[in-house]
C-alpha cells in the first residue's frame, strides 16, 4: 500500500503544510538542494519552469502567495513506492489583481530522501489554466 | 491485483504501443475503461475524455493519422497496487506539416482484472499546442485593449 511507501509520510505533510499555507513546516520539509520542476510557461504561471536550491522555491511560493489566494487544495489520488510518491490534486485559487477564479487537477511527483523532498516534477493541464488566468479563451 | 501483475500489465501496455502492436494494445483496454488526456480538444482531437474501449480505440486512431510516434519511452514508474503512476517522454511528428512536439506525460493508471480501467494524463498542454502549431500564443489579458492596427503603423510621408 502507498502508506507504506518511505515517500509516502513526507509528502502527505508537505501537503498537509502546503493546505494550511504553513511554509515554515513546509520549507523543513525540503532538501536544500531540492529540485523543482513545474512543466507550465513560466511567462504566465508564477510556479513555472525549473528552480533548483530550497531558497528559490520558496521564492516562487511566496510569489504565488502574492499573486493567488488558495481556496481549495483535495487531494485525489496518491500513488507511492520506494522513494518516490505521486499526487494528483483539485485545486481552486483567486487571482488577487482581477478576482479571477481558476480550478485546475495537478499531478506532482515527489522523490524523498532521508525524510526530505529532494525532487519534484509538476504537470498542469496549462493550456486550460493559462485560459482561466488570461480570462478568455486562446484561439489556435 | 497485485503491485507485480499490475507493474507486469502496464510494462505490457507500454511495450505494446512502442511496438505498434495495436491488437495487443486494444487486449488491454478494459470495455468500460475512462479515459482522459487533459489537453484542449482544439488543437488535439483525440484529447479529452472517452468513455468506452471503442472511444479509447477510436481516439488513438486519430493520434495514429495525425502524428508519427518518433520517440516514447518510460522514465518512471511507481505501482501500488492496482494503481500505478508513471512519467513518459514522447516525441512525435505532425503528419501533415512536419512539426515536432516534444512533451513529458504524466499518467496516472488503475486496471483490474490486468486491463486498463481507468487512465489520466497530464502535459504542458500550452507548451505542447505552441510546438504543434509552429508558432507563439496570444497570451495578452482579457483586459487588455486591442490597438487598432492604424496605431502600430508609422505615419505616412505627406
Amino acid at each position: 500500500m502507498s502508506a507504506h511507501a518511505p515517500a509516502y509520510a513526507t509528502v502527505m505533510e508537505v501537503h498537509d503544510a502546503f493546505r494550511r499555507s504553513d511554509y515554515f513546516r513546509m520549507a523543513a520539509l525540503y532538501a536544500r538542494d531540492v529540485e523543482w520542476t513545474m512543466h507550465a510557461p513560466e511567462s504566465i504561471f508564477p510556479v513555472g519552469g525549473r528552480r533548483r536550491g530550497k531558497g528559490a522555491v520558496f521564492l516562487m511560493l511566496l510569489n504565488i502567495g502574492l499573486h493567488y489566494r488558495f481556496d481549495r487544495y483535495e487531494i485525489e489520488d496518491v500513488i507511492a513506492e520506494g522513494d518516490w510518491a505521486a499526487v494528483v490534486a483539485d485545486v481552486t485559487i483567486t487571482q488577487r489583481s482581477t478576482g479571477r477564479i481558476i480550478r485546475c487537477r495537478t499531478a506532482g511527483f515527489n522523490q524523498v530522501r532521508d525524510g526530505k523532498v529532494v525532487a519534484y516534477r509538476g504537470f498542469i493541464d496549462s493550456f486550460d489554466a493559462a485560459e482561466q488566468i488570461l480570462g478568455r479563451t486562446i484561439v489556435p | 491485483m497485485t503491485t507485480e501483475a499490475t507493474r507486469a500489465a502496464l510494462e505490457d501496455l507500454v511495450d505494446a504501443f512502442q511496438c505498434g502492436d495495436h491488437e495487443r494494445l486494444a487486449a488491454r483496454y478494459h470495455d468500460d475503461i475512462d479515459w482522459l488526456l487533459y489537453a484542449p480538444m482544439s488543437i488535439f482531437p483525440f484529447a479529452g475524455v472517452r468513455r468506452g474501449k471503442s472511444a479509447v480505440l477510436a481516439s488513438l486512431l486519430i493520434v495514429y493519422q495525425s502524428y508519427r510516434i518518433e520517440r516514447y519511452s518510460v522514465a518512471l514508474t511507481l505501482v501500488d497496487g492496482d494503481r500505478a503512476a508513471s512519467i513518459s517522454e514522447f516525441q512525435m511528428v505532425q503528419r501533415s506539416t512536419g512539426q515536432i512536439v516534444t512533451l513529458q506525460m504524466a499518467s496516472f493508471h488503475r486496471f483490474e482484472d490486468g486491463k486498463l480501467i481507468e487512465y489520466r494524463c497530464f502535459i504542458d498542454s500550452f507548451d505542447s499546442a505552441s510546438q504543434a502549431l509552429g508558432r507563439d500564443l496570444d497570451v495578452a489579458p482579457a483586459s487588455t485593449p486591442s490597438i487598432p492596427v492604424w496605431m502600430t503603423k508609422p505615419p505616412r510621408d505627406s
